[in-house]
């Protein structure tokens, strides 16, 4: 048939003065002004362009509403962070365990981002005779992105991503094999690039504020390995200690207070402040409020707007987690979170690595020549220096204890606070007190991350927050916290044999907000 | 001076004429045999020659015809022709026969290719062209409403210059365009469009293609419902073609028209609102939940609203004579609509031309082009909607008037004017401007130009065989823009205003070459072929700079220019080329006048194919039984034919889908942005199957008659995108899948009186009813559905295309009931809606069907037309009323505070209690679902004609009043079901804060010298 096509292009259409039958028919479909990968050799854009792009998608940046149902609209509320004064139309949603589907699939979406524009990165290094460096970076941020989702569901397609229409699915050890595994590859192959002519090339296609540090990066891919070990050092103490050593003790080490936050540069808006200052669709948590007023912590003003409700105003005033509302302006200007729009997004900051070191050297694993108090006083320090706050000496010999909470609108939300934990080292009286500290400053040091806080929050039971006031799961206990976010219908209906061979494989054959996941053990 | 232009004309296409050596002259008058009426502008021709002459007003002609051997062929449309041989006579009267049945009828089928109406295998409905101007829409596409049977016209819900939503015999496509395609003589119209609406935020309207044509020009409109008569459109065909014939010259002396018509327009229906109690907390809330000491307003919604106006005016000319002919046109339509700044200007030019040359070779060629601004259409739904901001005023008709007169206040810390308005910048999720701030200082403008241009040859090889080429340009270029003033609500605009701007423009160059074959074997056999040749191709260009959600507002307040737009604002650019070729052919062989046959098949290729090179072919196939032939007929049985057809219709992908590489995009940073979606598979056409049978039957002395249609299609391998399996490379997947079916009735009966000579009666009845199912969707799909629009907070329905449904059935929620059957009660005593996990089915926008029912009088001069439609079946959904109920704006609920409360099966509940808990943006849907059941006076004519005037320097003037959409007889609805969000596939059957619909009455002036 294609023959008497072009005869008839050749005979037929100079006939009727038309445009010429072409060739080109066959590449005519597709938008010239889009263009592929290949197209940008020059200055190496083709892999460097992907550099922004994935710093970006760790959380998503560029779009504030997808920040929004991506993280803020559940961990930063199922971390006791945040609470949101708006009910979105609804009746009832995430922050009162009902939840929202339509919210909840961009927990998924915004990593399967990630992993699309891993595989085409790859492709690309392909044209590169050294690309190692540039699949580390990566890679390092493929880990800490997925990681976030993996916490949330569980059991997902990681491992052979983008290689079919119908993937099979992996069990969460094996998931995080393989996060080890592609942070060992990183930290190697960074490792072998200091001090040649390559290091640091990837230069300011890195936003972050490592502005394409190697160096920087070993030691990020190392505390992410640190985070990833004490995460499963409840179910698989073995690994965890094998692994939390060798990060710690990796020739670079982990991030110290001196190599400052990992977070991204951006020419947006910081969503936090989009959403908390510009939509009031998100406030200070009350669990947040009984904790740092209580401890007088002078992070507050750094992490919060004072209140401009005239019933609180000037006071740093929580909103009641998991109160059903009905009207926005009830609670919209109790405290805001205090984000400047051009403030960078912090992914993880240097304060985590001595708090997850100080869990490691209390379990008795080697973190070099220092101690538990230590490196939990040094994580304290580290996280006063990030905010360019003095104080922190004082602070660590304080034994203020969490305030009770009290709504002034409405009684019925008070409560007293449940535990006595103080900042002072000394305080403690037993590992477990310890724990407490470790992890309830390690929860106010990384504020905002609210995903690995509700993950460690998990884990460790710490800090003790106040049960929601308005639990209407049907799966979960009244007076219980939610333990992962069922699949999301995007991932469900697209892939509904893998779903359920999933499911029934690996966690028991429901798809439960109340199962703990395998980290998470009783 | 008209002499002088059309020589100038003449020349460009003169060719020199044949003059006869020994001639004689023949003069004579020409009359219909029916009232013996003389008949102007029959054609008269010298058989076997191109020389030829029409008869002027009374019906008289003089032709030179050569002494010996003359014979003269005289025709006339809806005439049958005659011919006389010349002999030795000097005076010839002709008598013609009018031909009812239609025997010798030939209509203009697809490609513009010309068949005999008998023959034809499947039903077409005629429009003529005055219907269009007798009681003139700006929108002629409106003036089809109710006169085309299995055709749903809804118009968009958004102003002077709106677009309307056309469906023939059902919706089709899941995600690609429900709506007809639209041919101007044989040649597909470029419909490029700036887009319609998909979500009640940021919704414009952004007009369509038909819109732009002027009325005036238009001959007449064929609509070609199925896909038999539409299989050589291919692709763009499967949703039924509306041909439009335009008027071209006429031979004789220079003839003008002059057209002047006028209208206005106010609201049809407007939502009630109660003026009793007042606002609690006006600086902070639109509710009026307060007492009733300090009311509000219901009388500000109509002052809102301005009278409208249309004032349209055209001119043509035309002229010819045996060497060619030429028309020319001017429309200009001026429009104000019903919201105050909303105006619209359009410019039309037309001209067109033809010369006959060396015997055999016809030459046409024609341009038009459009201009048009239309300035301020009102914004629908949530943002920037005026329609919106005074439905929930809150406060005294005083006050509003107030706020009308002092919409913007000088602010000295400023230095500028600011918005004054109490409700500007509450935290909502909808925003509550100063409604005369938005229409005064939210700025937009919308400018179209369009050129059509065309150029035709014919050329007759033999007397049976001719061949054709053609060639049109269609291009259309689109600019849009809106400036938000600063100041405007805060929910989201930044502080320093925020500035849109795109453009658009799209080409179309078609080209084909037919060659046709027409001839009768010995009285037997007729044939009716053509074989040719086509190709489309189509460019479109677009670029866009855009502040608004974005973030980022402007360096300097109010300068809206896209050097004043700071970091982070929306840009893109972007463009796309399609290329279709086909190869066709058609063939109408007839035995007798008893049985045709009518056979096509096209072979099509496209760039937008996985595989160019890979053609698709589809055919079609058609048997007409004209029984009447054999029945013979009588005074009661005049005529009678049955059809039936088989086709087949391929739809060509849409641009890109097919692609495996998609290509990446640029982020607003300047990143790169990997692809999202990819085709899951190689992609397939789709596939339209459709099979039709019917029946045409005249009656009693000609005076009734009857069409009869049945029809099924299905369309299968439908191309939509999914959410991909998880570990597919991107996130999202194109698909080929679902089946959807259309099957249904339509009836057309006709009955026509004559009473005495001077009284005449006409009534038609068109009826049509059509059944959609859906058959399968993709396994892919949650559920077995797609979702058209997605339930999300803010909208109280989903619209979905659900395996066993109906396309377009939406779902949304109910009040929840204890086990027994009691309403479900929250701890305040609130009812409590049912799940959004778990939505439940509420209906559907589509009628279940519809009739159409016209009548004319004729005494004398004078005629009255009455035209009344009806659409049955059928659900629309109403937020407005549930917004309004839920902030206590409504007249009900002023009237169940009144009461003591609203009382719900027996229960009575706190009026606000139960309103703030049942309505509102994400309110019980069972609660304001309607029957969209609606009978409506549509149209009324009365016009008066007054034959030739001052000496016949004017032939004729019809002077004529009329209106439009006057009032329902029936509707249950609290607004006009009919009116659409957008004329897209989304949101239909959701009303929001639209524009009311409305009635119209006007004059129209027409002058013929």
């Amino acid at each position: 048939m294609k023959v008497i096509y072009k005869n008839i292009c050749m005979v037929a259409l100079p006939l009727i003065f038309t445009i010429g039958c072409t060739e080109r028919m066959e590449d005519m479909n597709v938008d010239p002004r889009g263009f592929q990968e290949s197209d940008l050799y020059a200055d190496f854009q083709n892999v460097k362009s992907f550099i922004p792009t994935l710093e970006n998608n760790i959380n998503e940046v560029t779009t504030s509403w997808m920040y929004q149902v991506q993280q803020n609209l559940n961990a930063d509320l199922f971390s006791g962070y945040m609470m949101s004064a708006n009910f979105f139309g609804r009746a009832s949603d995430n922050s009162n365990y009902n939840l929202v589907d339509g919210w909840n699939g961009f927990i998924a979406s915004v990593p399967q981002t990630t992993l699309s524009t891993m595989l085409q990165f790859e492709e690309e290094l392909q044209t590169l005779a050294v690309s190692g460096d540039y699949l580390s970076v990566g890679l390092i941020i493929k880990v800490i992105s997925v990681h976030r989702m993996i916490d949330a569901f569980g059991p997902y397609p990681y491992t052979r991503y983008g290689e079919g229409t119908d993937v099979a699915w992996d069990d969460i050890p094996d998931i995080y094999d393989a996060f080890f595994e592609e942070l060992d590859f990183a930290i190697d192959t960074l490792s072998s690039y200091i001090g040649t002519d390559f290091e640091n090339r990837i230069g300011d296609a890195d936003i972050s504020t490592f502005e394409g540090n190697y160096i920087k990066w070993i030691k990020l891919a190392n505390t992410m390995k640190l985070r990833l070990a004490m995460r499963i050092s409840l179910v698989d103490p073995a690994t965890a200690q094998e692994k939390a050593e060798e990060a710690a003790n990796h020739e670079y080490g982990v991030l110290e207070q001196a190599d400052g936050i990992f977070a991204i540069n951006h020419n947006f808006s910081h969503p936090l402040w989009t959403i908390s200052q510009s939509w009031k669709d998100i406030q200070m948590g009350s669990d947040m409020e009984s904790f740092l007023s209580g401890f007088a912590d002078p992070r507050i003003g750094e992490f919060f707007t004072p209140a401009a409700d005239p019933v609180v105003a000037g006071q740093y005033k929580g909103i009641r987690q998991g109160i059903l509302r009905d009207d926005k302006s009830v609670y919209q200007d109790y405290s805001g979170i205090n984000f400047r729009q051009s403030s960078p997004v912090v992914i993880i900051t240097a304060a985590e690595s001595y708090f997850l070191r100080a869990e490691a050297a209390l379990n008795g694993w080697d973190m070099g020549d220092t101690d538990a108090q230590t490196l939990y006083e040094d994580g304290v320090k580290a996280s006063f220096s990030q905010y360019g706050l003095g104080g922190a000496d004082a602070y660590l010999t304080s034994s203020l204890t969490p305030e009770d909470y009290t709504d002034p609108k409405n009684s019925d939300y008070d409560y007293s606070a449940i535990t006595t934990v103080t900042p002072n080292w000394a305080d403690a009286a037993t590992d477990e007190e310890r724990l407490e500290k470790i992890i309830t400053q390690k929860w106010i040091a990384i504020f905002p991350d609210g995903a690995e806080a509700w993950a460690e929050f998990r884990r460790t039971g710490y800090p003790q927050l106040q049960p929601i006031y308005s639990n209407q799961s049907t799966e979960i206990p009244i007076g219980e916290f939610i333990k992962r976010i069922p699949y999301p219908s995007i991932i469900t209906s697209a892939s509904a044999n893998a779903y359920s061979n999933a499911i029934n494989s690996f966690l028991g054959g429901i798809d439960s907000p109340n199962t703990r996941l395998w980290w998470d053990v009783d | 001076m008209k002499k002088n232009l059309l020589l100038a004309f003449m020349l460009i296409f003169a060719f020199e004429s044949f003059l006869f050596s020994q001639e004689k002259t023949i003069t004579g008058k020409v009359t219909s045999m029916e009232d013996e009426s003389p008949l102007p502008g029959v054609n008269i021709v010298l058989k076997g020659t191109n020389v030829g002459t029409i008869t002027d007003v009374s019906g008289e002609y003089t032709i030179m015809v050569p002494e010996s051997g003359a014979v003269l062929s005289f025709s006339f449309v809806g005439y049958l022709s005659e011919e006389v041989e010349v002999g030795t006579k000097f005076t010839i009267d002709v008598g013609l026969t009018p031909d009812i049945l239609g025997l010798e009828e030939v209509v203009v089928t697809a490609l513009g290719i010309q068949k005999k109406a008998i023959g034809l295998s499947y039903s077409t409905q005629d429009v003529d062209g005055e219907e269009l101007t007798q009681a003139k829409e700006v929108n002629m596409i409106n003036s089809l409403a109710g006169k085309a049977a299995g055709v749903s016209i809804s118009r968009s819900a958004s102003g002077v210059g709106g677009s309307s939503r056309v469906i023939i015999r059902g919706n089709k496509s899941i995600t690609s365009l429900n709506q007809p395609l639209y041919v101007i003589d044989g040649i597909p119209m470029n419909t490029s469009t700036l887009g319609q609406p998909i979500e009640f935020y940021y919704a414009v309207d952004n007009g369509d293609a038909v819109s732009n044509l002027n009325p005036e020009d238009i001959e007449s409109i064929n609509v070609l419902r199925g896909a038999a008569a539409s299989a050589l459109y291919g692709s763009q065909a499967a949703n039924g073609v509306i041909l439009i014939t335009t008027k071209k010259g006429t031979k004789g002396e220079p003839k003008f028209e002059f057209s002047s018509t006028a209208s206005w327009e106010n609201p049809l229906m407007l939502p009630e609102l109660q003026d009793t109690y007042g606002p609690v907390d006006p600086e902070n809330s639109v509710s009026t939940w307060g007492n009733a000491d300090n009311g509000s307003s219901s009388s500000h919604v109509k002052d809102f609203f301005e009278t409208g106006s249309n004032y349209i005016n055209s001119l043509s000319v035309t002229s010819g004579n045996e060497l060619g002919s030429f028309y020319a046109s001017y429309a200009n339509t001026s429009s104000k609509g019903i919201v105050p700044e909303n105006t619209m200007q359009k410019n039309n030019f037309t001209v067109t031309g033809s010369t006959k040359a060396y015997d055999k070779l016809t030459i046409e060629a024609g341009a038009n082009f459009i201009n048009q601004k239309i300035e301020n259409k009102p914004y629908l739904g949530t943002y920037y909607n005026p329609v919106l901001s005074t439905y929930l005023f809150t406060e005294t008709a005083e006050q509003f008037e107030y706020y009308r007169d002092n919409y913007e206040v000088f602010d000295p810390v400023r230095n500028m004017y600011v918005q004054n308005y109490p409700t500007a910048h509450i935290n909502q999720v909808f925003t509550t401007d100063n409604p005369y701030w938005l229409t005064n200082k939210n700025y937009n403008e919308s400018l179209r130009n369009r050129g059509i241009f065309n150029f035709k040859a014919k050329l007759e090889i033999t007397e049976d065989l001719s061949l054709q080429g053609r060639i049109n340009y269609d291009r259309v270029s689109d600019k849009f823009e809106h400036r938000v003033y600063a100041t405007s609500s805060n929910v989201v605009n930044q502080d320093n205003g925020e500035y849109f701007t795109r453009s658009q423009i799209a080409t179309q160059m078609y080209s084909d070459i037919l060659l046709s074959y027409n001839k009768i074997f010995s009285d037997m056999v007729s044939v009716d072929a053509t074989a040719g040749f086509s190709n489309t191709y189509s460019t479109s260009y677009a670029n866009l700079f855009n502040s608004i959600s974005t973030g980022s507002s402007l360096y300097f307040a109010n300068l809206f220019n896209v050097r004043n737009l700071e970091p982070g604002f929306e840009k893109y650019e972007t463009e796309s080329e399609v290329l279709s070729q086909a190869l066709f052919g058609t063939a109408l062989i007839g035995f007798k006048n008893l049985v045709f046959v009518d056979l096509t098949g096209r072979s099509e290729w496209s760039s937008t194919l996985s595989d160019p090179n890979k053609p698709y072919f589809y055919p079609s196939a058609g048997l007409t039984f004209v029984v009447s032939e054999l029945t013979g007929t009588n005074n009661i049985f005049n005529f009678g034919k049955a059809r039936f057809s088989y086709s087949e219709v391929g739809n060509a992908l849409p641009f890109g889908y097919a692609n495996m590489n998609q290509p990446y995009t640029q982020g607003f940073d300047g990143s790169a942005v990997a692809p999202t979606v990819m085709p899951l598979s190689e992609l397939e056409p789709e596939r339209t199957s459709s099979i039709e049978l019917g029946a045409d039957v005249i009656l009693f002395n000609n005076s009734v008659n009857l069409d009869f249609t049945y029809y099924s299609n299905t369309i299968k391998n439908q191309v939509f995108q999914v959410i991909a399996p998880v570990g597919f490379p991107t996130a999202n997947a194109y698909i080929n899948g679902g089946e959807i079916k259309n099957s249904g009735i339509e009836a057309v009966i006709g009955y026509k009186a004559v009473v005495g000579s001077d009284f005449k009666y006409e009534t038609s009845f068109n009826f049509a009813k059509n059944k959609n199912e859906v058959i399968d969707i993709d396994d892919s799909l949650a559920n077995n559905y797609y979702v058209v629009t997605p339930y999300i907070a803010g909208r109280i329905a989903e619209i979905r295309v659900a395996e066993g449904g109906s396309y377009g059935d939406f779902y949304g929620l109910d009040l929840a009931r204890e086990e027994n059957g009691d309403l479900l009660l929250n701890e305040s005593g609130a009812p409590v809606p049912t799940g959004t996990d778990s939505l439940l089915y509420m209906g559907n926008p589509n009628p279940d069907w519809q009739l159409g029912w016209s009548n004319t009088f004729t005494y004398k001069n004078l005629s009255l037309k009455i035209l009344i439609d009806g659409k049955f079946g059928g659900e629309v959904i109403s937020i407005t009323e549930s917004v309004l109920d839920a902030n206590g704006r409504s007249l009900r609920s002023g009237e169940a505070r009144d009461a003591g409360g609203v009382v719900f099966e027996g229960q009575t509940f706190d009026t606000e209690l139960w309103y703030t808990n049942t309505g509102g943006l994400s309110g019980v849907t069972s609660q304001y679902v309607y029957d969209a059941t609606n009978i409506r006076l549509r149209e009324v004519v009365l016009s008066y004609t007054i034959p030739g005037l001052f000496g016949n320097a004017i032939d004729k003037v019809t002077i004529s009043a009329f209106g439009r959409n006057l009032f329902f007889f029936k509707n249950d609805a609290p607004f006009d079901p009919e009116s659409t969000a957008t004329t897209g596939n989304g949101l239909q059957g959701i009303h929001m804060f639209g524009i009311p619909t409305t009635r119209s009455f006007g004059f129209n002036l027409k002058v013929t010298f």
